[in-house]
């Protein structure tokens, strides 16, 4: 089920009314929101909704046979190898679901060029939806018991807490101590922040439904089908669209999952904090998929050794990082040399921030230029960066790369006024601030409900308007 | 800051609930403060506790955390945003007089026993963050998301039918077209389809298009077109077994700007969108007029769901089309049922034989009176299998056309798929060469530049057949 179709719209309202009206009752609300969530993964498949339960199960015994094994609350060997052998199991159902064509193309394609000839038969498997949402979650609570930062929770919690409708189609990737404790609070159902939710629901349907697919038809898609008919300009242009249409595509998603919990009394943290306003490339992830760096902090970068076991591990553990960050935002090569790409410039900026600790400190440039000098290189390593994330292999990479520094002639008349200003007007609005939209905020929610209607019902009929006339793009989206 | 109050937390009872009742309401009419009552009414200014959302930056910077002092991940990029581990404990118990865990979202500011009552004379204040945030009760925000949704979709139903009739033939799309189609007929009959025209006029999506959409034409502009010319409506042509059709000669006359070439389109959801550009390309030569007529998922092969033979025949009594364009196929690849009773399946021997004597027929009928018939079949597709049934009922097509010379097939694996006529996304624009998309991101839909390409694709075929210069000296 995709977020924005009648069919989950239906789904919403049934959802909304069954979680006021049974949230007195926590068992059944549970109950019922596990009901609602696991129909969410099984709308494709109901054998979607097993691997849910067999992930949740697995996590749960884990889980407790671990603390069982820490008597007195710290991680204990046989903790440890419990909670490894668990983690191992669910990157292998992940692997096995989510990556197996990609690591079956991998070795076969490796195979061949060593003279084997024997093909693998590729069987076709659907990937379950939401599933690296629901594994990560698995995995993080699993780590989080071993480590002694938590308690086990129930098998109910654990469940909901994997497959809870909203964040599952892109995330927010959430830790277990930001939401099981909210399954236990009683919101108040006088007080649903409607208008917040309606914002987030809004901006995030343009995003992902007008501004992404648009970019994707007009400029991105065509330029990179056939990079060799266009100009070297537009190349560049259709740089900073991937950009824009990926921030779009999965910003908008969720914020439309944000604005879902809010309306269920869920709060989940933010995932994208005006990524493109970044000062550095550090910043730029302190933006950027907010609640998935956190994960990949605090789940591989962290048990990798982090910082603390030596400096000269430090870049191994980045790029290890970057690289499992970038392959789960798709299976494939160009994914994982993304991550690369990133973790060169961590380790770049970190050794230059190092060797600047120890210098004088002196001004290459006038204090005004600083930060705009700043953001104009990061942006641009950014979108050089999503370059190698949309080239479907590094040759094409490359040849785009080459006619944009060569300024390669051509034109295939993809960069239009229109183009220009979404890409403009996208990358403007990291630099307005919230409040800015207060006033107006502030005027809908005092507007009478049928006008309230009316707006809301006008923004969908634009959106809808704007958008592709087939189904919407999220099969863009990870897994 | 956060307070520890609980009663403090609870908000005050917004105007027009029944009482302070000291427990959260249960039931929606409680949320909803009867929900009727709202209706009309505008929100006074409630500024109790703010709620901040976690839209904000500043919630985010409330975060700020020290999992980074841990030592483990200090030079994490992400790191200055991490959850302060003391707020997420598990162990506090929820009920308690403790912090709780979502205080730290919920409640910022003085509690609200601090704050001044509310005036309701007083201005709205625009800085207040519960305003701001727009909290209302649950009931009323279920009435509001209903009755979006129930007008949005009234308003947009021509295109959800078009987006569900994109999809693959099957029972479930079968269900939810049984379901759009009253909600259509509500639609136009309220009239508020043509919000979302009027839009897609805006947008350049259709506003050049063509006079008739929907599934019933019901907003066909017949304007001041010309009473249908001569008689040939009232003629059985299709007797005459394609021989009687052939009067090739004679072929469409050379219209002029006062008396336009008639030109009907008909067809398949991508009846829509290529009719669309057709419709747009035979305006720019100020001597084409297009109706045209779309039926969401039909086609030859279900004529209890939609009787294309009688639709066309209605169509030559009442327009009298001198080209006919037929848009079909898309959704024919599925059972169908003989005239002796026995269903065929797609895959079986008979399906082809049956399906072919219905193309033929209606081949037949439309042939006769010097018209000129382009019979456009389905595109390849993304999907392998659904691109194969494609391309074979593409051959049925062209097998029926062979023995009926007024029919000219086009067969888009030529026009929008690539240079092995297997699917492509995109393709190299035959004018400039530049690349450019034809498919949507579905594998199915055509793109509006598609749309385009496959609308001058006809338009070249036409100008082979008719002089359509408007130079004067058309026999009429």
């Amino acid at each position: 089920m995709q977020f924005p179709t009648v069919a989950f719209a239906i789904f919403f309202l049934a959802a909304f009314v069954a979680n006021w009206l049974l949230r007195p009752h926590p068992l059944v609300w549970r109950a019922t929101m596990i009901a609602f969530s696991l129909y969410f993964c099984a709308w494709v498949d109901v054998r979607f909704a097993l691997v849910v339960l067999g992930v949740a199960a697995l996590g749960w015994a884990a889980a407790a046979a671990a603390h069982r094994a820490m008597p007195e609350g710290d991680p204990t060997p046989v903790s440890r190898r419990i909670v490894r052998a668990a983690v191992a199991a669910e990157v292998a159902v992940l692997a096995a679901l989510a990556y197996r064509g990609f690591l079956v193309d991998s070795v076969t394609g490796a195979l061949e060029r060593l003279g084997w000839s024997g093909s693998e038969p590729v069987v076709d498997v659907v990937v379950p939806v939401g599933i690296s949402i629901y594994v990560l979650h698995a995995i993080g609570y699993l780590v989080d018991v071993g480590r002694g930062e938590v308690e086990p929770v129930a098998f109910a919690d654990l469940l909901l807490y994997l497959c809870f409708f909203p964040h599952l189609v892109a995330g927010p990737v959430v830790r277990v101590d930001e939401l099981v404790p909210q399954f236990h609070e009683r919101p108040d159902p006088r007080r649903v922040p409607a208008t917040d939710a309606f914002v987030l629901v809004g901006s995030g349907l343009v995003k992902a439904v007008v501004i992404a697919p648009w970019l994707a038809e007009e400029l991105v898609d065509p330029a990179f089908a056939a990079p060799a008919q266009a100009s070297g300009l537009e190349l560049l242009v259709a740089a900073y669209g991937v950009a824009v249409q990926v921030y779009a595509a999965f910003s908008g998603a969720t914020d439309i999952a944000i604005g879902c919990g809010l309306l269920l009394g869920i709060e989940y943290p933010r995932a994208f904090d005006a990524p493109f306003a970044a000062l550095s490339v550090r910043d730029f992830w302190d933006r950027w998929n907010l609640t998935l760096s956190h994960w990949l902090r605090d789940y591989v970068y962290v048990p990798l050794g982090g910082s603390w076991r030596g400096r000269h591990l430090r870049p191994r553990n980045v790029m290890v990082t970057m690289v499992v960050g970038g392959l789960w935002y798709g299976a494939g090569w160009n994914f994982a040399l993304w991550g690369v790409v990133h973790g060169v410039y961590v380790i770049a900026e970190q050794a230059a921030a190092a060797r600047a600790e120890r210098r004088e400190p002196t001004a290459l440039l006038p204090t005004a230029l600083t930060a705009p000098v700043h953001w104009f290189v990061t942006f641009h390593l950014v979108c050089l960066a999503f370059v190698v994330y949309r080239a479907g292999t590094v040759g094409d990479a490359v040849e785009v790369l080459g006619r944009v520094l060569t300024l390669a002639p051509g034109g295939a008349g993809l960069v239009t006024p229109l183009v220009l200003a979404v890409l403009a007007a996208t990358v403007a609005s990291h630099f307005v601030p919230t409040e800015v939209t207060y006033g107006a905020r502030a005027r809908f929610s005092t507007l009478a409900p049928a006008a309230q209607v009316a707006v809301l019902a006008a923004g969908l009929t634009l959106i809808a308007a704007l958008g592709p006339d087939g189904p919407l793009p999220f099969g863009r989206l990870p897994f | 800051m956060s307070t520890t109050d609980t009663d403090a937390q609870r908000a005050p009872v917004p105007p027009g609930w029944p009482g302070d009742d000291p427990t959260l309401p249960d039931d929606l009419d409680a949320l909803g403060a009867r929900w009727w009552w709202w209706v009309g009414r505008r929100t006074r200014g409630r500024r109790v506790g703010a709620l901040e959302g976690p839209g904000s930056r500043s919630s985010d910077a409330d975060r700020t955390g020290e999992r980074a002092a841990e030592g483990d991940g200090d030079d994490w990029p992400a790191d200055d945003v991490a959850v302060a581990d003391d707020e997420l404990d598990l162990d506090d118990d929820p009920g308690g007089a403790g912090p709780r865990w979502t205080d730290r979202f919920r409640w910022r500011g003085s509690p609200p026993e601090d704050r001044e009552p509310p005036d309701d004379d007083e201005p709205l204040p625009v800085d207040d963050d519960d305003l701001v945030a727009g909290v209302q009760p649950a009931g009323r925000v279920l009435v509001v998301l209903v009755a979006t949704l129930v007008l949005a979709l009234l308003v947009n139903v021509d295109d959800l039918v078009a987006r569900v009739e994109a999809q693959p033939p099957g029972p479930a799309r079968d269900r939810t077209l049984a379901v759009l189609h009253p909600v259509q007929d509500v639609g136009n009959a309220l009239q508020l389809t043509r919000i979302r025209d009027a839009l897609d006029a805006l947008s350049g999506d259709g506003g050049d298009g063509p006079a008739a959409t929907g599934r019933d034409g019901a907003r066909r502009q017949d304007g001041d077109r010309a009473a249908p010319r001569g008689d040939g409506g009232d003629e059985p042509a299709g007797d005459g077994e394609g021989e009687e059709g052939t009067e090739r000669d004679d072929g469409p006359r050379a219209p002029t700007p006062d008396d336009p070439l008639r030109v009907w389109v008909g067809g398949d959801f991508m009846a829509q969108a290529i009719g669309r550009s057709l419709a747009a390309a035979g305006d720019a030569t100020g001597v084409v007029e297009t109706e045209v007529r779309y039926e969401a998922a039909s086609g030859l092969t279900r004529r209890d769901y939609f009787d294309w033979p009688a639709a066309v025949e209605e169509a030559l009594d009442e327009h009298d089309p001198e080209v006919v364009v037929l848009v079909l196929g898309v959704n024919d690849a599925q059972g169908i049922v003989r005239p002796d009773g026995t269903p065929a399946q797609v895959d079986e021997p008979g399906w082809a034989d049956e399906y072919g004597r219905r193309v033929g027929e209606l081949m037949d009928r439309l042939g006769g009176d010097g018209r000129l018939v382009v019979w456009i079949g389905p595109p390849p597709m993304r999907e392998p299998g659904y691109s194969a049934r494609m391309a074979a009922i593409t051959a049925i097509y062209a097998e029926q056309a062979a023995t009926r010379p007024w029919v000219h097939v086009v067969d888009l694996a030529r026009v929008v798929g690539g240079p092995d006529g297997a699917y492509a996304d995109a393709v190299a624009d035959p004018a400039s060469g530049a690349p450019v998309a034809v498919r949507q991101p579905d594998g199915i839909h055509l793109t509006d530049v598609g749309s385009d390409l496959v609308a001058a694709h006809v338009m070249d075929l036409l100008r082979s057949q008719v002089d359509l210069s408007g130079a004067p000296g058309g026999d009429g």
